[in-house]
């Protein structure tokens, strides 16, 4: 059961964010709230990083030493990840050797793979 | 008093011991100390006195091609002790493979296993005052931390033991020179000649024997010595200049007749900050990042790797150390960031460390001392050093950084960054471990090696070496342990021989 003081402020956040909506909330809009970001045909696959803005960065770097278009990506991603967690499509990248170098540190394929789409998009 | 100075020798006196041992570094002394009290009448000559002396170290200097290496007058030590004078205790027996031939490492391969080392090791782990003989064995007792969970894979937390003077951690390492004086003058059957300088080893007509040894002395003293038998214990470069420059009767030098007295020099290449290791929980135990006591003994852990790794990758040893903390950049921190959170990992106190290594060169040929034109104080023809490292070597200790960082994230411990790529950033920060070995190899067939299993130059009946120079392979311990275990072993052979 959720108090009335919390449900008072799930129905004012709720309306903030219909009326932004409803308004056209622009791109710039969305960026007041922090961690939250304008739908991309991969959000399905970008859900999956807990940590999107440090994914980008290091997606950056990844991008700086390879020529990376997002549309191919994802489609490898999803037939690679398929409806797995994250966690366990990473430990099978580790334990069968596919690791990266991205900007110099070994992080696993996968991940890196969703780096490069988080810095894309 | 068994302490003499070969200055005060009147020129010309001829000595007759029945071992002449040149050189009073470890090998020389845990030779003499291993033979006390046998009927074996012992001559140590050692080139220097029982403390620096510029003149005397000056003898060492001879020139350098190839890759940057440290000046062969600073890379050694010459007074008695030898290059323990310099040391840093490190200490770690060969591995089981570093014994093997590997077809896929040329020249690879000791005449003997592991095994035929093994029961000198507790002696020499006792000279080198190292504490018992544990080594990876410590991780089956307890320990001041936990081991690295790093699961399966290519590398593994093995560890170096530390020498200490008088078994006392606050004063490392053990200076043979100072710490055996004292023993070496209560042994009866034996004579130690300081600023005795060994200049050429003279040959038999039909030389197949060394007739004597030729002794000069930086104030103009000449003296000879007509031993039984000799070992050579000057060092993993000086035993080849010695032999090189015995070139009287046998123009190539005494041991060269297949060219290769000199040859297969190496070293261990100490690359500095290779690699940033995080670990994600910021803890590590402290034995990995310094040395610690315990169990009796100083000891510190490195990453080694496993022999399966190396067979499937075909490469030499690597010893991986953490040392000092190290700083993230902002990409750094992103990195450890999107990559702890991915794996479900808080990383809110991850602390970063530099990583150093230990390299071991595979034998080549071509990396050698030569002897040159120029002449030192004594006369001594001077040596060319001909470094080299191959990008080769580097990108081998790559992979085992790699796969280091599978094994961090497998385990979810942490994660790695490695910092050098290409051959100038390697070269940037190379150092090497003064760890001279391999330029007079065992080897069982006279045409691949300079001394035989026994240690006896092949085609000479009455002359030996002993130290690292004999090292066919070098695996990347620490040498000192293994030589003085080696030397150990010739003892009781020569035992046998005197018998």
């Amino acid at each position: 059961m959720i108090p009335a003081m919390s449900r008072r402020r799930v129905v004012t956040g709720v309306a903030v964010l219909g009326g932004l909506a409803a308004s056209g909330a622009s791109y710039k809009a969305w960026q007041l709230f922090s961690d939250l970001y304008p739908g991309t045909p991969y959000d399905d696959l970008l859900t999956l990083l807990p940590d999107r803005k440090a994914a980008a960065s290091l997606g950056t770097a990844i991008i700086a030493a390879r020529a990376a278009s997002p549309a191919p990506i994802a489609t490898r991603l999803r037939l690679h990840i398929g409806k797995r967690p994250l966690q366990s499509v990473m430990h099978e990248d580790v334990s069968q050797g596919r690791t990266i170098e991205a900007g110099r540190w070994i992080i696993p394929e996968t991940l890196a793979l969703l780096c490069v789409l988080a810095a894309r998009v | 008093m068994n302490f003499g100075d070969a200055r005060q020798v009147p020129s010309g006196t001829p000595l007759t011991p029945d071992l002449a041992i040149v050189g009073g570094g470890p090998a020389g002394i845990s030779l003499a100390l291993a033979l006390a009290n046998t009927p074996i009448r012992m001559l140590l000559l050692e080139s220097g006195g029982m403390e620096f002396d510029s003149a005397t170290q000056a003898l060492y200097a001879g020139a350098e091609t190839g890759v940057h290496y440290i000046p062969l007058d600073a890379t050694r030590m010459r007074y008695f002790g030898g290059s323990t004078n310099h040391w840093g205790g490190w200490s770690r027996p060969l591995d089981e493979i570093d014994f093997q031939k590997r077809d896929w490492m040329p020249y690879s391969g000791w005449p003997f296993p592991r095994s035929e080392l093994a029961p000198y090791y507790p002696r020499a782990q006792e000279l080198i005052e190292a504490g018992p003989f544990l080594y990876d064995n410590l991780v089956d007792g307890k320990l001041p931390g936990e081991i690295l969970p790093l699961g399966e894979g290519g590398l593994y937390t093995s560890f170096f033991q530390f020498s200490q003077w008088h078994g006392n951690p606050d004063h490392l390492p053990t200076a043979f020179g100072k710490r055996y004086a004292d023993d070496l003058r209560k042994i009866p059957n034996l004579q130690v000649m300081l600023n005795a300088n060994v200049t050429a080893l003279r040959l038999t007509e039909d030389a197949r024997w060394i007739d004597h040894l030729d002794v000069a002395t930086l104030s103009g003293a000449r003296f000879t010595v007509k031993p039984r038998h000799t070992v050579l214990a000057c060092g993993g470069i000086e035993n080849a200049r010695l032999l090189l420059a015995s070139n009287d009767r046998m123009p190539a030098g005494i041991g060269n007749e297949h060219d290769l007295v000199g040859r297969f020099f190496a070293d261990h290449a100490i690359p500095r900050n290779t690699a940033t290791l995080v670990v994600f929980s910021g803890e590590i135990a402290p034995f990995y990042k310094t040395n610690l006591n315990a169990r009796g003994t100083h000891f510190r852990a490195t990453l080694a790797p496993t022999e399966r790794f190396r067979r499937g990758r075909q490469m030499p040893c690597s010893l991986i150390t953490v040392d000092e903390p190290a700083q993230l950049d902002p990409l750094g921190r992103d990195a450890v960031a999107a990559t702890s959170a991915a794996l479900g990992v808080d990383s809110s106190n991850a602390r970063a460390f530099a990583l150093g290594c230990g390299l071991e060169l595979r034998p080549e040929p071509d990396r050698r001392v030569t002897l040159t034109s120029e002449r030192d104080a004594l006369g001594m023809p001077r040596l060319k050093l001909n470094m080299s490292v191959s990008q080769r070597d580097f990108e081998q200790y790559r992979e085992t950084l790699e796969e280091l960082g599978r094994q961090l994230l497998s385990s979810k411990v942490g994660m790695l960054r490695i910092d050098r790529r290409g051959w100038d950033e390697w070269m940037s920060v190379l150092d090497w471990g003064n760890h001279h070995m391999g330029t007079t190899r065992m080897h069982k067939d006279p045409k691949q090696g300079v001394v035989d299993a026994n240690l006896q130059v092949h085609g000479l009946a009455n002359l030996f070496i002993a130290g690292s120079s004999v090292f066919p392979t070098y695996g990347a311990s620490n040498p000192t342990l293994n030589l003085i275990a080696l030397t150990l072993r010739l003892a009781g052979h020569l035992k046998g021989v005197f018998r």
